[in-house]
């Protein structure tokens, strides 16, 4: 698979403060990847950074192998950018911004009027004739995203796409994220860490300018598993008679009892307890109802690894 | 394309927002107002001094009134309303975000401050040449004599001021972060092209100039020739703003 986004030490120092400290990226083609951080880790500054808006104070950036430079409108035509508050003028209508965007790319007249058509259909705007002014947050979002896509880019950069909105608002957004899953390499800050975990193949949190973390969310998962089973028995007896047996297991280091047939078993080894405790059920004929890996959420790894930091 | 795509755009904003309608019914409020002023003023003084019993004896007035009156008028409010009009141009796109989207679009920085300023001049050109027109037709209406090869320099030369009043007002909407700053910072650019025309000596090559030298050609008590070098400085100013206005853009974080 080919990178999309490759930065090698970058670097962003506003008056002796360092906002991004050596940021090394690798981000793969068609992924949607999640750029974690709590306020002020310097997600902005780095977006900023790869859409060519702000200089870096060193090192380098290149999407899909094309170098990046501070202020060059070169290679504008493989990203598309959705900023944290985008905003529009507020006398167009939703079509009339998305021809002058399309117009500012040259995109010949009847690809444009198919393509607009077909964003305002993937963001929920079509036959929308009202003017941007009068717009809500998440219309505006959803614009932003129709913008950001009008050029087919390569790589779409999205500054927290999703943290302003409310609870519909997000749901919305979200789901044409996923839409565009394959299609387009995502590049998304945000701090709502489970929208992050529903859409993101790969994720990377920084911290105060420096990456603390950076893994697919299949390999997070397993990395910082706690090997919690959530087990659930067919019946009141076989509870209390697996329950004795699984605390004799060496793969196991605790279990604790739950109302009606479940129980939580805190593993030593993971993997050896995935396999003998269903073995074990079986040679006492218990009947197994619910057997669920508890696995971390992304919040649980965030807290982790920052207040690690 | 994307440079024409983006002219396009700040024109048919001009009129789809106040802006491009502001400037062209003050000019035009102007262009009509100010030869008919002339004409009747000295016919209102002497009607009111009869009413006070005192007998006013005024000559009679002629064009070179109309169009003093006219230049005098537009040369303040075309100044305030160039201003205040283009003063957001780039500080409020800034200010709003709105440049943020522009500008990771297929257009260079140079092509986006190009646009503002060409879109600018056409509107004010528009307008003014509207009140100028106006202005002429009416004098033309209320004063047989009506024309000199003076008055067609002078109202270049007031179009000409107006360009370098727009160069300005950019130069410092690119290095403001408000539209509000950038405004009294427009204003602060009039106060010192004033300031500077009044020095002796070194004003008269300036473009602090352009206003009292346009009554002169209007009256022909100055020739074409007279404004040789305050029209060169001008447009070296002008030129000077749209450069160091591009040079420092470049290098602006957004």
């Amino acid at each position: 698979m080919s990178i999309a986004i490759e930065t090698i030490g970058l670097k962003k120092s506003y008056k002796g403060m360092t906002a991004v400290d050596g940021l090394d990226l690798n981000v793969p083609e068609g992924s949607i990847y999640g750029f974690l951080g709590p306020n002020g880790a310097g997600k902005t500054t780095t977006l900023k950074m790869l859409t060519g808006l702000t200089k870096p104070t060193s090192g380098s950036i290149r999407i899909y192998g094309r170098e990046v430079n501070f202020g060059s409108h070169r290679n504008r035509t493989d990203i598309g950018f959705l900023p944290d508050v985008p905003n529009f003028y507020n006398w167009m209508t939703p079509a009339e911004f998305l021809r002058f965007a399309g117009e500012l790319f040259s995109i010949d007249k009847k690809q444009l009027n198919g393509r607009i058509d077909e964003l305002m259909e993937l963001v929920g705007l079509s036959g929308v004739k009202k003017k941007i002014g009068s717009f809500s947050r998440g219309m505006k979002q959803r614009l932003g995203i129709a913008q950001a896509l009008i050029n087919q880019p390569r790589v779409v950069f999205m500054d927290e796409p999703v943290s302003a909105l409310d609870p519909i608002g997000r749901k919305e957004v979200m789901d044409i994220l996923v839409r565009l899953s394959g299609r387009v390499t995502v590049f998304f800050s945000s701090h709502i860490l489970s929208d992050i975990e529903k859409v993101c193949d790969r994720v990377l949190i920084m911290d105060k300018g420096k990456v603390v973390l950076e893994d697919s969310m299949e390999a997070l998962r397993k990395k910082y598993s706690n090997g919690v089973i959530d087990i659930e028995a067919d019946t009141p007896e076989s509870k209390a008679l697996l329950m004795d047996e699984l605390r004799r297991m060496s793969c196991i280091d605790k279990v604790q009892n739950m109302e009606d047939g479940e129980f939580k078993v805190f593993t030593r080894n993971l993997e050896k307890a995935q396999h003998e405790i269903p073995s074990l059920f079986a040679s006492k004929n218990a009947g197994l109802k619910k057997f669920i890996l508890l696995e971390p959420t992304l919040e649980d790894i965030f807290m982790k690894v920052v207040d690690a930091k | 394309m994307s440079f024409t795509a983006y002219l396009k755009k700040e024109i048919y904003e001009a009129y789809k927002t106040p802006k491009g309608i502001i400037i062209g019914i003050i000019f035009l409020f102007f262009g009509i107002l100010s030869p008919l002023t002339a004409k009747y003023m000295n016919d209102i003084l002497a009607l009111v001094g009869q009413q006070q019993g005192v007998s006013i004896q005024l000559p009679p007035s002629t064009y070179r009134q109309s169009y003093e009156q006219f230049f005098k008028n537009i040369y303040f409010m075309m100044t305030v309303v160039t201003i205040l009009v283009f003063a957001g141009s780039v500080a409020e796109e800034k200010s709003r975000g709105t440049i943020v989207l522009i500008l990771t679009k297929y257009l260079s920085r140079n092509a986006f401050i190009f646009g503002k300023l060409i879109s600018a001049i056409l509107i004010f050109t528009v307008s003014y040449a509207a009140a100028a027109g106006i202005c002429m037709l009416y004098t033309a209406l209320l004063f047989p004599d009506f024309i000199s090869n003076g008055v067609i320099w002078a109202l270049l030369l007031y179009w000409l001021y107006g360009c370098l009043m727009i160069a300005l007002t950019i130069f410092v909407s690119i290095l403001s972060k408000s539209m509000t700053a950038a405004a009294v910072a427009g204003f602060a650019c009039f106060a010192l092209i004033s300031a500077v025309g009044a020095i002796p000596f070194i004003g008269e090559y300036t473009p602090g100039v352009l206003q009292g030298l346009s009554y002169e050609l209007t009256n022909s008590t100055k020739t074409v020739s007279d404004i040789f070098v305050p029209v060169i400085v001008t447009l070296t100013a002008g030129i000077a703003a749209v450069t160091a206005g591009l040079l420092i853009f470049r290098k602006q974080e957004l």
